[in-house]
């Protein structure tokens, strides 16, 4: 609740709406340009007061590329996960949202398999790629990640240089056939991140001693020169100021053109700027899925619209 | 009762913090005070034992030398005509040259005192120098000897001439000789080579410590060999790769303890282990650097754990994000991260073998070894032992001796302990 609210007074910085004293009157005030733009006629949706199994709205796409079905992930005999069953289209951005500790990051690290390195994981149900179970025996994680990367919360560099940190992968892919297709794809990952203008008198600076918001760029760069299928990012933008959230935000616009994205994130106005559908996570369970003007302006659920009012933090 | 309750109420959160403000002030410093007293009883403590070592042990760091002229006749030293490095009597020609200098002493008793001003090794340093050029021979040399140790003593002030003869090593009519010589310009103080080009010796004045340097090298040559690959590869598979369970728990206790066993069991352990099942040769390097690497192997899987756990996990999750395998990630982010962590425990586990003594006890390395080892079978002695050697030994100059060779360890355990922090230091700075 608290941090909702920050992040809202922040968001406020950068665009001329006016904060408020309680965050549901920020949050219509936010929502007020995407409504009219539209100019939908508020259609009465079938409300659901109860909370229960099932998700509302539409966990189905046009162009499904990564299907999980009926998914449970538990943490020893902690259920972190229950029976989620989400379609992401391709090349389309969807937000995950949720209070802290409802299972974003779970479900998030579900897709790329990063849940295998927690050893009291558990994921039952199927996730399948491009129609492959990417659970099945005989696909490497180490292959999987490739095509689906990943951008963490806090920026997280190699302690090396700048162009060391965008090689590495590549370079463990064997993407690049000698030093001149390497330095292009560098270049290119970092030009795609926004950050080839900032750095490129300095790869050889390592690149920890970048702002922020560089850094998280860098990070972007990095996941981008394996040249992934999807993206997951888990709160990007977190620990970032308002600038770099809007330059990080303005990119993650242009690189939906090439990949499906996958975004864990608390602010309400980030998720209804970037994403094309919204995902709403409560204790686990999935429970509301629509396209983002529809959670947004119509929420369907009860504990959706709490959540996006500011009633539940 | 309910009056206090209500003037409590009534005071506010400044008058309270106030109040109490002096009496935390004093807590403060008090102990700020009992801290610098500490700290000042633990540096003077240090300063002593410093100082102390350096007024016994620095003197040992030079050696008296006399000047003969040694008359190297072809008939005395080759009467066949040829001379034999091996049988020539060289201690003659050096008797010769003191008497030369002491004509009057005739008694048979007063002789053998005069011959002793000098050490016994004298004669070897005729003998070397006829090994380098054997042309000098039928001319005569002047040549430096070590004084035998009495004298370096007498010289050095550690033996009081004004003392009644029966109480001192050395009489009255060598005190008068060695007068004499001083007078004549033939007494010198020079640098004590044979300190680092000899091994031990029951004449002080040709003992040396490179018998044990050597030793303690071949041994801690062995321990780095053997226990860094080994505990470097333990405590990366138990943090990277083990799961972690009861056993690893188990393992993890178990290590922790072999770190706290009396160094004295390691050697136990040896010589039933190395010695007597597997056969290998008592006092060697080979066994000691077994045993200490032993003694070692749990400080460097600790120190090398916490270095691997000093590798923040958000690189790990990078890494593996891009899709590096668990050995690419090891290899390639955690081990160039952790790897001045886990030279730093290394060296500092060395310097704790270098400096043991207890267990090479245990396996015969204590034992009086003159030649200075050549390999890692080899008899050997290490520096701590050689101190406790000659700690033993009842000639005072001995005593210089063993301050001296402490003096030498504590230098390298310094030095070492120096690369560590600089180690360490490299590694605070990388993020
Ligand atoms: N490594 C873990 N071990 C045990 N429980 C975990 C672990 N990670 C997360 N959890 C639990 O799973 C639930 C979901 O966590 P998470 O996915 O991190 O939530 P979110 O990202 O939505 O804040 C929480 O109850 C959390 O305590
Ligand atoms: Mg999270």
């Amino acid at each position: 609740m608290r941090m909702l609210q920050t992040r809202e007074v922040e968001v406020a910085d950068e665009q001329p709406v006016p904060s408020s004293e309680y965050a549901g009157g920020s949050l219509e005030a936010a929502n007020t340009p995407k409504g009219d733009s539209h100019g939908a006629a508020p259609r009465i949706p079938d409300r659901v007061t109860e909370f229960g199994p099932g998700t509302v709205g539409n966990v189905r796409c046009e162009n499904p590329f990564m299907v999980a079905e009926n998914v449970d992930v538990f943490y020893g005999d902690i259920h972190a996960i229950k029976n989620v069953t989400l379609e992401i289209g391709q090349k389309e951005v969807i937000a995950l949202i949720g209070p802290s500790g409802c299972g974003k990051s779970t479900f998030l690290r579900c897709l790329n398999r990063m849940n295998d390195t927690i050893e009291s994981a558990r994921v039952t149900g199927s996730i399948t790629l491009d129609g492959q179970d990417i659970y099945s025996k005989s696909l490497d994680p180490v292959a999987l990640r490739a095509r689906v990367g990943m951008v963490f919360q806090k920026p997280n560099p190699f302690p090396k240089s700048i162009y060391d940190n965008v090689a590495y992968g590549p370079r463990i892919h064997g993407l690049a056939a000698d030093r001149a297709e390497l330095d292009e794809i560098v270049h290119k990952s970092l030009d795609r991140a926004g950050l080839l203008k900032e750095v490129k008198d300095r790869l050889e600076e390592p690149g920890t001693g970048l702002s922020g918001g560089q850094q998280q760029r860098l990070c972007i760069a990095r996941t981008i020169a394996v040249n992934p299928e999807v993206i997951l990012m888990d709160e990007p933008c977190s620990a970032l100021d308002p600038i770099a959230t809007a330059r990080i935000e303005d990119l993650m616009d242009e690189l939906s053109a090439d990949y499906s994205i996958v975004i864990v994130t608390h602010s309400m106005q980030q998720a209804a700027r970037v994403s094309k559908r919204v995902a709403y996570f409560h204790l686990g369970q999935l429970v509301e899925v629509d396209e983002t003007d529809q959670v947004f302006t119509n929420p369907r659920h009860k504990l959706t619209e709490d959540y996006i009012t500011g009633r539940i933090g | 009762m309910n009056k206090r309750a209500h003037k409590r109420n009534v005071q506010t959160t400044r008058e309270r913090v106030e109040a109490g403000l002096g009496r935390r002030r004093r807590k403060e410093v008090t102990f700020r005070a009992m801290g610098m007293a500490a700290t000042t009883v633990g540096v003077v403590f240090l300063l002593v034992f410093f100082s102390s070592l350096i007024q016994q042990g620095a003197s040992a760091f030079r050696q008296t030398f006399i000047q003969l002229d040694v008359v190297l006749a072809e008939d005395e030293l080759a009467p066949g005509g040829e001379l034999d490095l091996a049988y020539a009597d060289f201690d003659g020609v050096v008797r010769d040259a003191l008497r030369d200098i002491f004509p009057d002493v005739s008694d048979r008793r007063d002789r053998r005192q005069l011959y002793r001003l000098v050490s016994i090794a004298s004669g070897f340093e005729v003998r070397d120098m006829l090994a380098d050029d054997p042309q000098l021979i039928g001319t005569t040399q002047s040549i430096w000897v070590p004084a035998s140790a009495n004298v370096d003593m007498l010289i050095k002030g550690n033996i009081d001439a004004t003392l009644d003869e029966s109480l001192r090593p050395v009489s009255d009519k060598q005190v008068e000789w060695i007068r004499t010589l001083g007078e004549d310009g033939r007494l010198e103080r020079r640098f004590n080579m044979a300190l680092f080009s000899n091994g031990d010796s029951r004449e002080p004045e040709l003992a040396g410590i490179k018998g044990a340097l050597m030793g303690s090298f071949y041994m801690l040559m062995v321990t780095l060999l053997l226990a860094f690959p080994i505990g470097v590869a333990a405590a990366v598979y138990l943090e990277e790769f083990a799961p972690k369970n009861r056993w690893a728990d188990l393992i993890e206790v178990n290590i922790n303890n072999l770190a706290a066993v009396p160094s004295i069991v390691f050697g136990l352990l040896g010589l039933a282990v190395f010695i007597n099942w597997m056969a290998l040769p008592r006092s060697a390097p080979l066994v000691g650097g077994l045993v200490l690497s032993l003694l070692t192997l749990p400080v460097i899987i600790i120190a090398s754990r916490a270095a691997i756990q000093a590798v923040p996990p958000s690189i790990r999750e990078a890494a593996l994000g891009l899709g590096a395998s668990r050995m690419q990630v090891v290899f390639h982010h955690v081990m160039p991260l952790a790897l001045p962590g886990m030279l730093t425990g290394a060296i500092i586990g060395m310097s704790r073998a270098l400096g043991e003594s207890a267990p090479l006890l245990m396996i015969g390395m204590v034992a009086f070894i003159v030649d200075v080892p050549g390999g890692f079978t080899d008899p050997a002695t290490a520096l701590p032992v050689q101190i406790y050697l000659w700690a033993d030994s009842p000639e005072r100059a001995f005593a210089e001796r063993t301050s001296a060779a402490i003096i030498v360890l504590l230098g390298f355990l310094l030095l070492m302990n120096l690369a560590a922090v600089i180690m360490r230091k490299r590694m605070e700075r990388r993020w």
